[in-house]
């Protein structure tokens, strides 16, 4: 085990005994990334403030579940997403959907990535409706399948796949666009 | 140039290693509020410390309070040994309180004091204090005499074996126990040692105080103890009784599970924290039977029907098809305790509840594949009720046994469940409603803790009142994060076998 690691475990050791220090050092550890991860599914920046608050929370007083056996970070992360998942079930009951465009979501070319910063594409992301964010960020970020998707929010299985889909379409207009200001002679190709 | 992305993979990437510095003020709400939660566990364990402590001490003073009582035989030994008022040649004079008819007949009775042959063994010897210091009738320190000392029924308190005999003590001073002749002459000797049965003499009353007839009186008092107890004896220890109180329940919640509340809760406005809940007054009626098998300690078991619940104000609910269900007629709605999923729509509500109700009306939407639908909802007050048959396993103490009895009772149920049923207050009646609450348990377990006063109303039976508070030491639904309490002021009639 690398010492950063053993660290970690110490540090989750003394966050279990309700030590302060060890559960603001754990704090100051994870937090920026954690942010980042509310601030994608928020609608702004307080409530991705509340949210990384009542995770945190929610961390330390579970943390005594957690049992070594995967990623802590991992750990920690499906709890901001379930945190952000309780309040999107509080405040988004229904939103309006436009009509569904045809698209190919098997384009594959990474160049885009080294023009569009890390920030601006959370900001693509914090434009969506929040019921197509929330599937899109389950769905592209994290994995999960539109079942389970369907579950978590309470929608089908078609209703997922189609604000999925909506979801795409309209990062993808965005991301050509601000691909296409930054590189006046390359055209990205969205069908 | 044309390029193609692929922008699942952009923004995953792109976002895997993001990282952004929150403001610092959302630590210190972190560390406020884990500090409240500190705090609250230190003050938890701190009640129930002082709980746990207040219920040794009250058992405690319970038990010491009857040992004292049943003991007092072998103390009369212990403080004739003991006095510290007494030197040695003092207590040489101190005639001896307890003697074995065997003893008596044996022993060599010094100055001229005359004993009777012995008694039967049903009856008792009674030995008058002499002044000499000769006396040499001591008392054994055998375990049959103590035994004796202490069962009800052979042994006369000495001294107060008549009246007569009685009067013929009570002037004596204590100046002069130890210089002044006492002891009946030879001409009364019959006198001295009389036998007399045990129960002619009940519970003697002493008018006099002197240091000799200390001892006496604890003798007495053993005597009167023994014939309490011997009646006591006689009891029936069966009883049977029936009793009935509200019930005002609630229930403590956990942490909220993400994965077992989301769907609700996208149906109806309930907010996470459940703060749409109440209380509820239900009812509780049952019968119970009760084995004393000490004077102060009793069991008791037996079979209740119980009813406890929550109410929700103003909850608003959404027809479930809204979502993209094929199911059409079903909605439902999120509580602590479960999902409330009830057959029907919600126009039902609407008519069922038109003074309540209020008709939220919501465009319909179509996403090109699918419809949502939610097209109505209503504004309800809504009530759960759930009931049990309970089999309380209960320990009682009596901690003051008077004409007012007081005592203390704890134990568990077992709580096996009989009904679910969900309701809407339409112009404050219940309406039914068809459905219940998901994922509660069939079976669980109760801790019991109560307070109970009695008092006789006429021969055999008993009126009761007894403050219950019980907590569900078991979760009530599968989440494992509600535990429901009610509190109950019972009251019934008691009867004695």
């Amino acid at each position: 085990m690398s010492d950063t690691l053993k660290e970690l475990d110490d540090l989750i050791k003394e966050c279990k005994k309700n030590r302060p220090d060890a559960q603001r050092k754990l704090y100051e550890r994870f937090s920026g990334k954690m942010f980042a991860v509310c601030l994608q599914y928020s609608k702004d920046y307080t409530e991705a403030e509340d949210i990384l608050q009542d995770g945190f929370i929610k961390v330390f007083t579970k943390i005594s579940q957690f049992d070594f056996k995967g990623s802590f970070e991992g750990w920690v992360r499906r709890i901001m997403v379930n945190c952000a998942l309780e309040r999107y079930r509080k405040q988004n009951l229904l939103y309006t959907v436009g009509e569904i465009r045809d698209y190919d979501n098997k384009l594959a070319v990474d160049d885009v990535m080294g023009e569009i910063s890390s920030k601006e594409l959370l900001k693509l992301i914090g434009d969506l409706s929040p019921q197509y964010k929330m599937v899109f960020n389950l769905y592209a970020i994290e994995g999960y399948s539109h079942q389970e998707i369907g579950d978590m929010l309470g929608i089908s299985v078609g209703t997922s796949k189609s604000n999925l889909s909506r979801a795409r379409v309209i990062l993808q207009e965005k991301v050509e666009k601000l691909y296409s200001e930054r590189k006046q002679d390359v055209k990205l190709v969205v069908k | 140039m044309t390029i193609h992305a692929d922008i699942d993979k952009i923004f995953k990437e792109g976002l895997a290693d993001y990282s952004q510095k929150p403001p610092a003020f959302v630590w210190d709400n972190i560390e406020h509020t884990l500090n409240k939660k500190r705090i609250r566990m230190r003050r938890n364990l701190f009640y129930s410390l002082a709980a746990s402590v207040a219920l040794l001490i009250s058992f405690g003073a319970g038990y010491l309070l009857t040992a004292f009582h049943t003991e007092q035989g072998v103390l009369v030994q212990h403080v004739k040994d003991e006095e510290p008022g007494l030197q040695n040649s003092e207590k040489e004079q101190v005639p001896a309180l307890v003697v074995e008819p065997e003893q008596l007949k044996e022993a060599a009775v010094p100055n001229g004091i005359k004993m009777n042959e012995p008694v039967k063994s049903s009856v008792l010897p009674v030995l008058k204090p002499v002044k000499t210091t000769d006396v040499s009738v001591e008392p054994k320190k055998t375990e049959s005499n103590i035994k004796k000392a202490s069962t009800g029924g052979t042994l006369l308190p000495p001294m107060f074996s008549s009246g007569a005999e009685y009067s013929a003590y009570s002037p004596v001073e204590e100046s002069k126990v130890n210089t002044e002749p006492i002891a009946m002459d030879g001409t009364s000797d019959l006198a001295t040692l009389q036998a007399i049965p045990a129960i002619e003499s009940r519970l003697i009353q002493p008018k006099a105080d002197s240091r000799v007839l200390k001892y006496s009186l604890q003798s007495l008092a053993v005597y009167n103890d023994d014939y309490l107890i011997q009646n006591k004896k006689n009891e029936n220890p069966w009883a049977v009784s029936l009793n009935a109180s509200p019930l005002l329940s609630y229930r403590s919640v956990g942490e909220s599970n993400a994965d077992y509340v989301y769907a609700a809760e996208v149906t109806s406005n309930y907010e996470q924290e459940y703060k749409n809940e109440k209380p509820l007054m239900a009812y509780s009626v049952g019968v119970d039977v009760s084995y004393k098998m000490t004077g102060r300690w009793s069991v008791q078991s037996g079979v209740y029907y119980s009813e406890i619940g929550q109410r929700s104000d103003n909850v608003t609910v959404y027809d479930f098809q809204s979502f993209g269900s094929s199911d059409q007629s079903s909605y439902q709605v999120n509580t602590s305790v479960g999902n409330v999923r009830i057959n029907g729509n919600t126009s039902e509500l609407v008519n069922s509840s038109s003074s309540d109700g209020l008709i939220i009306n919501i465009p319909v939407y179509t996403d090109g594949t699918e419809t949502f639908v939610r097209s109505s909802g209503v504004e309800v007050d809504f009530v759960q009720v759930f009931s049990f048959y309970e089999i309380p396993m209960m320990v009682r103490y009596l901690l003051i046994d008077r004409k007012l009895s007081l005592n203390l009772s704890g134990g568990i149920s077992t709580n096996i469940l009989q009904g679910n049923k969900a309701y809407v207050i339409d112009d404050n009646k219940r309406q039914t409603l068809d459905g219940e609450t998901e994922t509660v348990k069939s079976m669980g377990y109760n801790g019991l803790l109560g307070f109970g006063i009695e008092y006789p109303l006429v021969s055999r039976l008993n009126f009761n009142l007894q403050p219950t508070f019980r907590y569900a030491l078991s979760p009530m639904n599968d989440a494992g994060t509600v535990h429901p309490y009610s509190f109950g002021i019972y009251t019934g009639i008691k009867y004695s076998f």
